[in-house]
């Protein structure tokens, strides 16, 4: 059984759902098997599938719980030959408050982000790492100062 | 625009108002900063914080009535992020080397590892009664989380009392913005203090950044720290958070290296960027303001 309690994570929109397509107990998830849901397109039965395939192709929907509420997403997961093909995400919040949540969080999508020199910005102020302590500075220089000394030392 | 610039708890402030502040208020602002200072600096021995980190047995210590706010915002942060926030973080910090001399030195992995055996928690080895805390041993407090974003409110409470309505507090990162119009902060770039990375516009609410990148000082050591395990964190290298309050918006910029941004949407209202180290970063849909990307 070891092989079926293999795990597919889906990830989108930040929301990580652990979809395990084996029977195997979880604790915070709810697994719809294939031949269950209304919507499934079953081609080959698991007792049929052959050797080099660990999961039966189909639909498989998973609803994954988060935050403290809680809340919850469903996932659909189209699986062929053990290759996903297709994921759905679908947020359905039972609170209005947890539905905006879910509206504007989802979008928080990770791009890869180019930086401007601060000259061609206009801006009033600058907000990051440069909020450094100056006790803190002072100590990086000092040690600094120390590597140097000991490096002309050691050659 | 007059501008009130000064050193206090070790770092630079700017505060800008349209009429100047007289030499008495400016006065207040900085006794205040000093009152703060002499409670919650772990880098200073006369501290109220260095008494309970010197305690050997323990013992009940009596906090000035701002601790309330404080430490009721902690217990919410430790919350909802399953314990990562967390004041007594404090002792791993010293721990890495970032300590009350700055020595920058790890203490030897004998002493870390006998540490990680018995690490102390704000929820089981504190009890809080209000403003007063109970202690049994020697404990560490630090309130680098959400400490300098509340005294960034507690001067901007001062400016308010003293009639001011349009005005900017800047703290070095953790900014608070009072007025009619808003004004453009540049999001700076983690590894590059001379580009930003976007833009926010902040119009009477506070806005507080976090990295890893600057206060480092050896492979792998900064100073946000998983307060569960005392491991600095890799894969968030910056976070900027936009609340009503600086408080908040600080400890969030803080919780959002360890916890899911909609998580803590469910106790907080926000908005925020993180960036992460692969260069990659997200921006809510409701943040006021851009990336470049």
């Amino acid at each position: 059984m070891t092989r079926l309690s293999k795990r597919i994570k889906v990830t989108m929109a930040g929301i990580s759902v652990a979809l395990v397509i084996a029977g195997c107990s979880t604790t915070d998830m709810e697994v719809a098997r294939p031949m269950s849901t209304p919507h499934t397109v079953v081609t080959r039965s698991r007792s049929a599938s052959s050797k080099e395939s660990l999961y039966a192709d189909g639909i498989y929907t998973a609803i994954g719980q988060y935050g403290s509420l809680p809340s919850s997403i469903t996932v659909t997961v189209t699986l062929a030959d053990d290759v996903i093909t297709a994921v759905e995400v679908t947020p359905h919040a039972t609170n209005p408050t947890s539905l905006d949540l879910q509206r504007r969080f989802a979008a928080a999508i990770p791009t890869v982000v180019v930086g401007k020199r601060i000259d061609e910005v206009k801006v009033d102020r600058l907000a990051g790492s440069s909020g450094t302590p100056e006790g803190f500075k002072a100590a990086i220089q000092r040690i600094n100062e120390q590597a140097r000394i000991g490096g002309t030392a050691s050659k | 625009m007059f501008t009130f610039s000064f050193k206090a708890i070790g770092t630079q402030w700017e505060i800008e108002t349209y009429e100047p502040l007289v030499r008495g208020q400016q006065q207040r602002i900085l006794r205040r900063i000093e009152e703060f200072d002499t409670t919650y600096s772990r880098f200073r021995p006369d501290s109220l914080v260095s008494r309970v980190a010197a305690a050997p047995e323990g013992g009940c210590f009596d906090f000035p009535d701002d601790s309330l706010a404080l430490f009721d915002l902690y217990d919410r942060l430790h919350r909802a992020t399953a314990g990562a926030v967390d004041p007594l973080v404090g002792r791993d910090l010293e721990l890495l080397g970032y300590d009350r001399t700055y020595s920058l030195t790890p203490a030897p992995n004998l002493v870390r590892e006998e540490y990680d055996r018995g690490r102390a928690s704000w929820s089981k080895d504190i009890i809080r009664d209000g403003t007063s805390l109970v202690t049994r041993c020697p404990l560490v407090i630090d309130v680098g989380a959400a400490g300098k974003g509340y005294l960034v409110d507690i001067v901007s409470e001062i400016l308010r009392e003293a009639g001011f309505n349009q005005f900017v507090v800047d703290g070095s990162g953790d900014l608070r913005h009072s007025g009619d119009s808003s004004i453009r902060v540049g999001l700076e770039h983690p590894f590059d203090p001379q580009l930003v990375i976007g833009v926010a516009n902040l119009q009477d609410c506070a806005l507080c950044a976090s990295a890893i990148t600057r206060r480092a000082w050896g492979d792998g050591l900064h100073h946000v720290l998983d307060a569960r395990t005392g491991v600095p964190v890799r894969n968030v290298v910056a976070t900027w958070v936009v609340a009503d309050e600086a408080a908040i918006a600080d400890g969030l910029a803080t919780a959002l290296f360890f916890t899911r941004a909609d998580h803590l949407a469910e106790v907080f209202r926000f908005s925020y960027v993180r960036m992460f180290a692969d260069g990659r970063a997200e921006i809510s849909q409701n943040f006021d303001g851009k990336l470049f990307s």
